[in-house]
């Protein structure tokens, strides 16, 4: 039986996706504290730039998956900052295995058959 | 929030770069702002000199053209998604179909409920040209709800708001003309047969009083109409110029520009 085709072009978005929802994991963050703990996390290999990360937020927020509430920081400013809701960590837990068997299925077939994945 | 110290033109920039609902496009320069600012803070709290540590902050998150395109699809009303993939005429078409259709559905429905109220039967001659006026002031209404609430189209908020008071006032000062001419004709019927004063009199007295309680309804249509349009685009208009630190009065819309670096 054959199974669902992968969709290559939508990989990138997916991993932005989860990266964020990862992000998010340990706690509220707001915009550019997200793509900071990116960045850091990745030691450089993922960056969000030219705002590209707010797409991705405002879009993660309409379908659920974050929260984001206004929160008042010292001197009366106020920051949105972002939540990973219980759907949004279902999610991740779902998609963190789905990247995994793509990555291990695509190692395979570069390395070949016989070859261990890292 | 105002914008402190970022730059309002970096964001009036922005807001010029993106076509989306005025509560969406003021949520999300909010946030721009608010992480410019603590961007630029943080950069500068690292060592680099302010101009530079601004510019790496714009560079960083003020979207690019392709970001702000997705930014406005994203944010864009479901009417707005579900025709868009119509063309322009297409749209403009179906969109003036529906304008005479509202017209012609208000002008149907308060025929029939002033004929169920029984006060077609006393009708001057002047209730048709106020159900018109009416009808007009109505869809004023709904047009600029659609436009506001169900299109979501917020370039040119303020536009036709001043058309709803004044077709307001149409049906009522038709009816004030209509109990004047009224009284001239009713007049002249008493110095022709008096003896049907009475009669002529009651008559006249309810077709006045069913003309002017017609035109005080859809006068309080559209002053209600207008009173939460107006008020809601002030809100938002508000918000936004709060936002972007710009005084009252200031243009809503800037022009589509690429100038994100003041």
């Amino acid at each position: 039986m054959a199974e669902d085709s992968f969709d290559v072009q939508g990989f990138a978005r997916d991993i932005n996706v989860l990266l964020v929802l990862s992000t998010l994991r340990h706690g509220a963050r707001h915009g550019y504290q997200i793509a900071l703990d990116v960045e850091t996390e990745s030691n450089g290999l993922f960056r969000f730039r030219h705002g590209t990360l707010y797409p991705i937020l405002h879009r993660l927020e309409e379908d659920g998956l974050i929260h984001g509430r206004w929160s008042r920081r010292e001197k009366g400013r106020r920051r949105k900052e972002y939540t990973l809701t219980s759907k949004g960590e279902a999610y991740l837990r779902g998609e963190a295995d789905r990247v995994e068997t793509v990555v291990d299925r695509l190692l395979r077939m570069v390395r070949g058959p016989g070859e261990a994945t890292a | 929030m105002t914008a402190h110290g970022v730059a309002s033109s970096t964001l009036a920039a922005v807001s010029g770069q993106i076509s989306a609902p005025l509560p969406a496009k003021t949520q999300f320069l909010r946030e721009l702002a608010a992480d410019l600012q603590e961007l630029t803070a943080r950069l500068q709290a690292e060592g680099v000199p302010g101009d530079e540590a601004r510019r790496r902050a714009i560079d960083a998150l003020v979207p690019d053209a392709e970001t702000a395109r997705r930014l406005e699809r994203l944010h864009a009303s479901w009417y707005v998604r579900a025709t868009s993939h119509w063309s322009a005429d297409r749209l403009r078409r179906i969109e003036r179909a529906l304008l005479a259709l509202c017209f012609l559905g208000v002008l149907v429905v308060q025929t029939r409920a002033l004929g169920a109220a029984d006060f077609l039967g006393y009708r001057s001659p002047f209730l048709w040209p106020v159900l018109g006026a009416g009808a007009l002031t109505v869809t004023a209404v709904a047009v600029k709800a659609f436009q506001l609430w169900v299109k979501a189209d917020h370039r040119e908020p303020r536009s036709g708001l001043r058309l709803i008071p004044l077709l307001s006032v149409a049906p009522f000062a038709i009816a004030v003309l209509g109990i004047c001419v009224d009284g001239v004709i009713v007049s002249a019927a008493l110095e022709r047969t008096p003896e049907l004063a009475g009669t002529l009199l009651l008559r006249s007295l309810i077709q006045d009083a069913a003309l002017m309680a017609v035109a005080l309804l859809f006068g309080l249509l559209g002053a209600l109409g207008w009173l939460v349009t107006s008020q809601w685009v002030a809100v938002q208009e508000d918000a936004y110029r709060r936002t972007l630190a710009l005084e009252d009065g200031a243009p809503i819309h800037g022009s589509r520009s690429s100038a994100l670096i003041p």
